[in-house]
């Protein structure tokens, strides 16, 4: 989905590569961008045609097969109650997804809105800001939501607004220093001096230079918000069972990894894979839009 | 340096300030009633008086919070809603582990990265150059469960190696240490790539510089010139970065903790948030923010200590 968005959006950021196929060839130039991308192209296939795809229910139970390890029938094997694993880590791609895209795009835009009223205004709304970011960050992401999940309950409407407001820092932050940085260079000043307004300062100056930045913070912040989903439903405060989360599998197969060590293993390699690729594909759009930053965790 | 030291304690002071009243505030902003979480809602309308009293939900907001914000201060959390011993106890019960726990992690991590780095540095370009460049961004975005996890697979069900499960005692040191092993390599490893690729660069940009080319001209041998001179030029670079670490470091302990089942603030708040006991939730939540800002902190005022170039750019 990222993917999707970086290729269109990149032209009109004005880097290198003026035409989308030649921006996916250069990502893929580089064996862990083209990594990052089939796992992420991979990933978001799944999670839109898992219905389509998935070779059993992922409801079905089959008590008599049950915690096998990869058979003919099961390619990965049962969980607990006999259901396949790999259906229910297919339908998993998209509940992960659900949950993390949707948070990752609201923590952009709060995060933009922040970062550009401080950055541009400066002052106190500045130090206002920047304080209240602060607060936000002293939070590690999975602490936070522990503490507010505990109390909300957890639909899946709060749990991806609890993960907004933990990447919101790490936007604001970036767009914050973009902003600054290009503020007070001479030909803006120039143009600020023939008349522009902010409005026409932010979206011809600002925009396109603090687009490229947040587009690969964003590659970086999917993964993270995949992993905290998946860990808040391990605890228990995420998604909640009958739901084929990735944490609801976990968390299933760890209370009897003696008996099978398979529905840990699979789950252990989807999450670890999915992150890897998302993070590499992270990194290979910095290296192609020539970003410089130095966030990588939020 | 005086200048910047206040303003950057009162920055801190000021973000706890925040972080206090967020805390005391969640239970009002959010729609959730903890007394109803706690106590069903069939509960006896006495036992939820009582118990409402008792979290200090009868008193108006604003005493709410000044309650919540001077209790702090003094070190009084509130009542832990079960066991009805103060949160304060229980925080002090479970930290010692946690906090051995990251620190663990935290030097082996850097025990880890500082060959790493100087290897990497030196032979740039190598193959474990290249390693070491992939896996640094590659192993930080693992989540933190699913190292332990593998680890705990690896060690126990397979290899049937250490025991792996529970804290162990303090007072006998040899068996602690063999329940910390597993917990403490799984986070290490974590942070090791990523503090090695970042020491990497560091040690990159000091190597190009005039001294260190007089020093070869002397014929100071290589190691010397590593470990001697472009380490102590390179590590201040990576201190900062050592606070978010550990504030990261105990978020990741959570999962650690539980899937270890280890003793700590982790195990602490999990089982507080199964049982939705809210006062220690609170009371574990703001020891973490709190320990994380004065990390932070910390790092900062190390940095510059060590970090000559940088008190002079503050001082113009």
């Amino acid at each position: 989905m990222s993917a999707d968005l970086a290729a269109q959006r990149v032209p009109r950021a004005g880097a290198a590569a003026s035409k989308g196929g030649s921006f996916v060839r250069q990502i893929a130039a580089s064996p862990s961008g083209a990594f990052g991308l089939l796992v992420a192209v991979a990933l978001v296939v799944v999670a839109l045609f898992a219905p389509l795809l998935v070779p059993h229910s992922y409801t079905a139970l089959d008590i008599e097969h049950r915690l096998e390890g990869p058979t003919p029938t099961y390619w990965l094997g049962t969980d607990n109650l006999g259901r396949d694993l790999l259906s229910r880590l297919m339908m998993g791609a998209r509940v992960a997804l659900q949950i993390a895209a949707p948070a990752v795009f609201l923590g952009v835009a709060v995060g933009l809105a922040l970062g550009l009223a401080a950055g541009y205004l400066g002052g106190r709304v500045d130090t206002l800001i920047v304080v209240v970011l602060d607060a936000i960050q002293s939070f590690p992401a999975v602490v936070l939501a522990l503490a507010v999940l505990a109390l909300l309950g957890s639909s899946t409407w709060d749990i991806v607004l609890v993960l907004a407001v933990a990447f919101v820092p790490s936007f604001g932050r970036v767009t914050r220093t973009s902003v600054q940085a290009i503020r007070s260079l001479p030909y803006v000043d120039a143009e600020r001096g023939l008349g522009a307004g902010p409005l026409r300062i932010i979206g011809r100056h600002v925009l396109p230079n603090v687009a490229p930045p947040l587009i690969v913070l964003m590659a970086m912040n999917l993964p993270a918000a995949v992993g905290i989903e998946s860990g808040l439903a391990f605890l228990g405060l995420g998604v909640q069972p009958p739901t084929p989360d990735w944490g609801v599998i976990l968390s299933d197969g760890f209370g009897r990894i003696r008996e099978s060590p398979w529905p840990v293993l699979w789950t252990c390699a989807v999450l670890a894979v999915t992150t890897l690729g998302f993070t590499f594909l992270g990194e290979r759009l910095r290296d192609v839009l020539d970003v410089r930053t130095t966030e990588v965790r939020s | 340096m005086l200048p910047y030291l206040s303003r950057r304690i009162g920055m801190a002071v000021l973000v706890l300030l925040i972080v206090l009243v967020f805390l005391a505030l969640l239970v009002q902003i959010l729609p959730g009633d903890p007394v109803s979480l706690m106590l069903g809602p069939r509960a006896d309308p006495e036992l939820i008086e009582v118990a409402r009293r008792q979290m200090d939900l009868d008193s108006s907001v604003p005493a709410q919070v000044w309650h919540f914000l001077t209790g702090a201060v003094r070190g009084d959390l509130g009542q832990d809603f079960l066991t009805k011993r103060p949160v304060s106890e229980l925080i002090a019960a479970a930290l010692p582990n946690t906090l051995i726990l990251a620190l663990t992690s935290l030097a082996l991590a850097v025990a880890a990265a500082i060959p790493l780095a100087v290897v990497s540095a030196a032979r740039q370009g190598s193959w474990l150059d290249r390693i070491v460049g992939t896996m640094s961004v590659g192993i930080i975005s693992i989540p933190s469960y699913v190292i332990g996890m593998v680890l705990l697979l690896l060690a126990t069900v397979w290899l049937g190696w250490l025991p792996a499960i529970g804290t162990g005692s303090l007072a006998d040191p040899l068996d602690y240490l063999a329940h910390l092993v597993l917990p403490a390599l799984s986070l290490a490893m974590i942070w090791a790539g990523y503090l090695a690729r970042l020491l990497r660069s560091a040690l990159l940009e000091v190597l190009g510089q005039d001294y260190i080319r007089a020093a070869r001209a002397y014929g100071l041998a290589e190691w010397r010139i590593y470990y001697q001179l472009a380490l102590r030029n390179a590590i201040p670079s990576v201190v900062s970065l050592i606070g978010v670490a550990l504030g990261d470091l105990m978020g990741s302990a959570i999962f650690i903790e539980v899937i270890f089942t280890r003793n700590g603030l982790g195990t602490l708040l999990y089982n507080a948030t199964t049982q939705r006991d809210y006062p220690t939730i609170r009371g574990g939540v703001l020891l973490i923010a709190t320990l994380f800002v004065l990390a932070n902190l910390l790092a900062d005022l190390a940095n510059r200590a060590i970090n000559p170039r940088l008190r002079e750019v503050a001082a113009r």
